[in-house]
């Protein structure tokens, strides 16, 4: 298992650490109870309103099994834990000098949880509004892969932290003629993980990381009104830079079909970037009845690099053998894009829109790089590749309200997309030649429908299609034809709502290859969701609802692979036969007590099939789970101001392993168990009401 | 001298469609033009000659409660300004004037009643405040407003009125804590995401509950911060980052590049062509639990891949476990500055 490793941080991230955003919400806490206290004139309660409460508690974990995948599925730790908190403050005084109309405040997951946020909402009505939303999350990922065999180290994990937010101000927000944004956004990771590295033209090894990277995001605009057109501008500049480490202190034991042994690697990989991006819209509406939308962006990112690692390992003949890697080079992006939207209101119940995309970058990118091995086998490049994009896409529409309980909507799509991709690489010493792109093209059209329709008051049907070839230019060299279904049913009672759904989507592409023009590559892919829920509330007291979900998914692909020798015309397959089952109840025996109770269970069947021999050209995948999730919760008034809870939950995985038994890795499977109580503190008015 | 006159000749054309379009439409987007404005000073004391409207006090006598909801809702505010946006405020800025519903003793059919509009009128008479917001601007073009989906469907113009308190789950977020006070109310949803978006959108909740998810039950992530629910130029409403990413490039900053060889699928085709951004059961939310599998749906001629003809077929031999995981060597599969194959 790996850990996170602290290190020293600049003053500057500290802003965004939990501890700090913690303390934050702290003193805004007892900023409310000293606005509470202040003195009588105006009295607090005839100024302030303020409602909102704090729940703070302690949770026990137990795991019984692969604690990593527990990890990987949920990170929840033992400890003390401060969740589904909020705060709302209004000032309702008349006076021009406060400072606020209102202020929300909203936060959970700190502490022992691996995902917190803080969120903010302060605003005075015309002069100012701000918003800031910060966010953490602990991700841990260590799972076991088939790819080592019976190893079960996974070779791609990582325990990584990563604190992210962003803030926003903007003045005069209601301002019909003239507003003002600005807005800072932090991106932060830090952590531990590894991915793997290809040493000796073929073993692989984990290569650990130290993760550092940092982004920050800057940006400003403003929105007015000028000759009746709604205008936006916004100007934006991110700078970003990667200081993550690659190392290997000593080996760390082969993976199984390993020849050569390592002693060390150190890769240092330090990339600086940064994005410049305008963005300017345009809105009006004529006559109440034609509106128009044009938004032009435009992008530049651009991002330096140096690459340096070195090997030290010992060849599957014993020799000791250094390999040093250098490259240095930069990439850089210059994207458009110009879209354009209009709505003409022919008649008060017949309308027709028009929306028309571009976008199209260029990347043009390179390095120069050096691979000096065992003496002799030095290796001088000059790298360059270059893409191009386009595309257009122009969709038509028009919809009719036939009656308050009837309209439908059709469309037609048109997509025209170009990709060329080129790639060279030269070795020192000898000529450039041209690069010669890989171009492709293709135009492709489809059709829309959809409708809404109340056969009641109380139930509503919607119901849309698409059908037609999509724009995947690039990933298969023929068209992606497509046909998605989807309707919905909403049936709402006073007490009572239930709601249905059911989406299929069949995409088929018959694939071709340059280098095999006589074989067939179809890939098929269907899929069939149903989804539905009830919500059943008698009386105040009571709360039910609950749903059950299916998800059918087919893949099966057509494929050319290598077995050992020629390649062999093959099948890959892939079942999702997934069951999603979940009811939540509430109840309040008692004015004083509450109880909670859920029950959420997910389990894939797989498709029940014989599973092919390793080696087969029949190449099988599918991934059956059970994993039940029940929850029961009671809580207590004891007073005013406090309620004290006291629950359980439990997690029940297991795999139900045909890849397993394939590939002879043992289930990950566990039972958590997850003991809890809290004490939940309201304040202000969410007190007095209660 | 030739640019010269193309400029000339673009000058003269866009101030001549200028010209033509606003003689044609004639007046701007307001919901009631200038000279129909009814500007009124507290009191309902009316300017301009608007007889037809009445003020929002004398709505309160007979709908006090909805008048008292109202009041506290940024729409209540209005009602304190002379006008805004040179627009009628207070009840009548959206039912219409009043006047004949009051002198027909409440007549039904003299007053604008919303629920009995149909979904897409409601819409129009909000966006004739509501348009012109960047957020907004797209609104009449976008998934929900083509399926009928309008504005009350997810707020209340009369504010939010949520449910007593109920006891509910400390590790996922649901509706069991309505009463408490959440950004939801500002915007006057009539519930807080993500409870809201999955009434319609029941097949999220499973999605969401799955081994491997963005964290949206929990709370830590909102439907809103992906997807714009108002519409927008980009497919299933999505938003974008930094201008023109798409939306995932706003957290996961790493991936953005660019990168000296690209992976050209996660510019062209986006993330989502081979992870599922709700929730999956497979590691890393990638689409097949196998990543063979992933990658065959695209490369099916691992022979020979489409780009490199000369690529040798050892490697990529299906009889050897370590070969059958292609992101065990090409491990840098989001793109690489120092690998055209992706090693490292």
């Amino acid at each position: 298992m790996i850990s996170i490793k602290r290190k020293n941080v600049p003053l500057r991230e500290l802003c965004c650490r939990p501890a700090m955003s913690l303390s934050i919400f702290v003193a805004l806490i007892a900023f409310a109870f000293s606005a509470m206290a202040q003195s009588p004139t105006p009295t607090p309660e005839d100024r302030f309103t303020i409602k909102g409460s704090t729940e703070i508690g302690a949770r026990w974990v137990d795991v019984e099994g692969s604690e990593n995948k527990f990890r990987s599925d949920f990170n929840y730790k033992r400890g003390f834990r401060v969740f589904d908190s909020g705060l709302t403050i209004e000032d309702t005084s008349k006076s021009g000098s406060k400072a606020f109309d209102a202020l929300t405040i909203l936060g959970s997951g700190w502490g022992a949880d691996p995902n917190g946020y803080f969120r903010a909402n302060m605003e005075r009505d015309g002069y100012y509004r701000f918003d800031a939303n910060v966010r953490r999350v602990v991700y841990f990922n260590n799972v076991n892969n088939h790819a080592v065999g019976n190893d079960l180290r996974n070779l791609h994990n990582s325990d990584r932290r990563r604190n992210f937010g962003d803030l926003d101000l903007t003045l005069l927000p209601q301002n019909p003629n003239i507003r003002f944004r600005v807005g800072y956004s932090f991106n932060f990771a830090d952590g531990t993980g590894s991915t793997s590295t290809r040493i000796s033209r073929g073993d692989v090894f984990p290569a650990f990381q130290d993760v550092d990277y940092t982004a920050n995001d800057f940006r400003v605009g403003a929105d007015g009104k000028v000759l009746g057109f709604n205008l936006s501008g916004t100007y934006g500049y991110r700078s970003f830079k990667d200081r993550t480490r690659f190392f290997v202190n000593n080996d760390p034991g082969d993976v199984t079909t390993n020849t050569v042994r390592i002693n060390s690697m150190e890769r240092n990989y330090p990339i600086d970037g940064e994005t410049h991006f305008g963005v300017f819209s345009l809105n009006r509406t004529f006559a109440k009845v034609f509106d128009v939308t044009a938004k032009v962006t435009h992008a530049a990112v651009a991002t330096d690099f140096t690459f340096d690692e070195v090997v030290n390992y010992f060849n599957s003949t014993n020799v000791n053998v250094i390999d040093t890697y250098n490259a240095v080079g930069d990439s850089k992006r210059l994207q458009t894009r110009a879209d354009l939207g209009f709505t003409w209101r022919i008649a008060d119940k017949f309308r027709v829109s028009n929306t028309f995309n571009f976008d199209g970058f260029n990347i043009n990118g390179g390095n120069i790089y050096q691979f000096v091995g065992v003496p002799g086998s030095t290796t001088r490049q000059l790298n360059y590749t270059a893409t191009r994009y386009r595309r257009y896409t122009n969709t038509l529409e028009g919809d009719y309200q036939v009656n308050n309980r009837f309209g439908f909507n059709i469309g037609w799509r048109y997509t025209h997309r170009e990709v060329a991709l080129g790639i060279s690489t030269v070795n020192f010493g000898t000529s450039i030649p041209a690069i010669v792109p890989e171009e492709a093209e293709n135009s492709t059209h489809s059709v829309i429908f959809g409708t809404k329709f109340k056969p009641t008051s109380n139930w509503t049907v919607f119901a849309d299609v698409e059908a037609g070839k999509a724009d995947n230019v690039f990933t298969r060299l023929a068209n992606y034809e497509f046909a998605n279904f989807r309707v919905r049913s909403r049936t709402h009672f006073n007490k009572f709502a239930v709601n249905f759904s059911f989406i299929t989507k069949d995409n088929d592409n018959p694939g071709q290859s340059v280098t095999a023009p006589t074989a067939s590559f179809v890939t098929e892919v269907r899929s069939r969701i149903f989804s539905s829920s009830v919500d059943w509330n008698p009386i105040d007291e009571v709360s039910i609802t609950g749903g059950y979900d299916y998800h059918w998914l087919t893949s099966e692909v057509s494929v050319l692979i290598p077995l050992g020798g020629p390649a062999t015309a093959g099948l890959s397959q892939y079942f999702v036969r997934d069951n999603y089952f979940f009811i939540d109840g509430s109840f309040r025996p008692h004015p004083r007590v509450g109880i909670f109770g859920s029950f959420r269970w997910n389990k894939d069947n797989g498709a029940n099939v014989a599973i092919p021999p390793l080696g087969s050209s029949l190449i099988f995948s599918e991934y059956p789970i059970d994993l039940k999730m029940p929850e029961v919760r009671g809580t207590f008034r004891l007073n005013r101001y406090m309620d004290w809870s006291v629950g359980y939950q439990y997690f029940d995985y297991s795999e139900l392993t045909p890849q397993q038994v394939q590939y002879g890795i043992a289930p990950q499977n566990y039972n958590a168990h997850l003991p809890y109580v809290s004490l939940r503190i309201y304040l202000g008015r969410a007190a007095m009401d209660r | 001298m030739a640019s010269t006159t193309f400029i000339k000749l673009i000058l003269v054309i866009v101030t001549f469609s200028v010209i033509v379009i606003w003689g044609a439409f004639g007046t701007v987007s307001q919901a009631i033009s200038t000279s129909e404005v009814a500007l009124y000073e507290n009191e309902a004391v009316y300017q301009v000659g608007q007889d037809d409207y009445v003020g929002s006090e004398t709505c309160k006598a007979c709908h006090e409660q909805q008048f008292d909801q109202v009041a506290k809702t940024i729409h209540g505010k209005l009602g304190e300004l002379t006008g805004w946006k040179g627009k009628v405020v207070g009840c009548e800025a959206c039912h219409g004037p009043g006047r004949e519903h009051v002198e027909g003793g409440g007549d039904r059919t003299k007053i604008k009643i919303f629920k009995e509009m149909d979904t897409k009128a409601v819409s129009e008479s909000c966006l004739t405040c509501h348009a012109g917001r960047e957020n907004h601007n797209n609104f009449r073009r976008g998934d929900h407003f083509r399926n009928n989906v309008g504005c009350t469907d997810c707020h209340s113009a009369h504010g939010s009125t949520f449910g007593p308190e109920k006891a509910g789950s400390i590790t996922f977020a649901n509706d069991a804590s309505r009463d408490r006070p959440t950004l939801a109310s500002r915007a006057m949803l009539i519930a807080a995401e993500p409870q809201l978006c999955m009434s319609c959108h029941t097949e999220t909740k499973a999605q969401f509950s799955k081994p491997f998810r963005h964290k949206v039950l929990e709370g830590t992530m909102n439907c809103s911060d992906c997807h714009n629910p108002h519409g927008g130029f980009e497919s299933k409403q999505t938003r974008v980052a930094l201008g023109s990413d798409q939306s995932c490039l706003r957290c996961h900053t790493q991936m953005q590049g660019p990168f000296a060889f690209e992976h050209a699928p996660l510019k062209t085709e986006g993330c989502g062509a081979c992870h599922t951004p709700h929730g999956s059961n497979n590691p890393k939310m990638l689409k097949r639990s196998s990543v063979r599998q992933l990658c065959l749906e695209c490369h099916t001629n691992i022979v020979n891949v489409e780009l490199d003809p000369n690529i040798p077929t050892g490697p990529h031999t299906q009889t050897s476990i370590r070969t059958q995981n292609c992101t065990v060597c090409h491990s840098q599969i989001h793109g690489s500055n120092s690998n055209k194959d992706f090693f490292r």
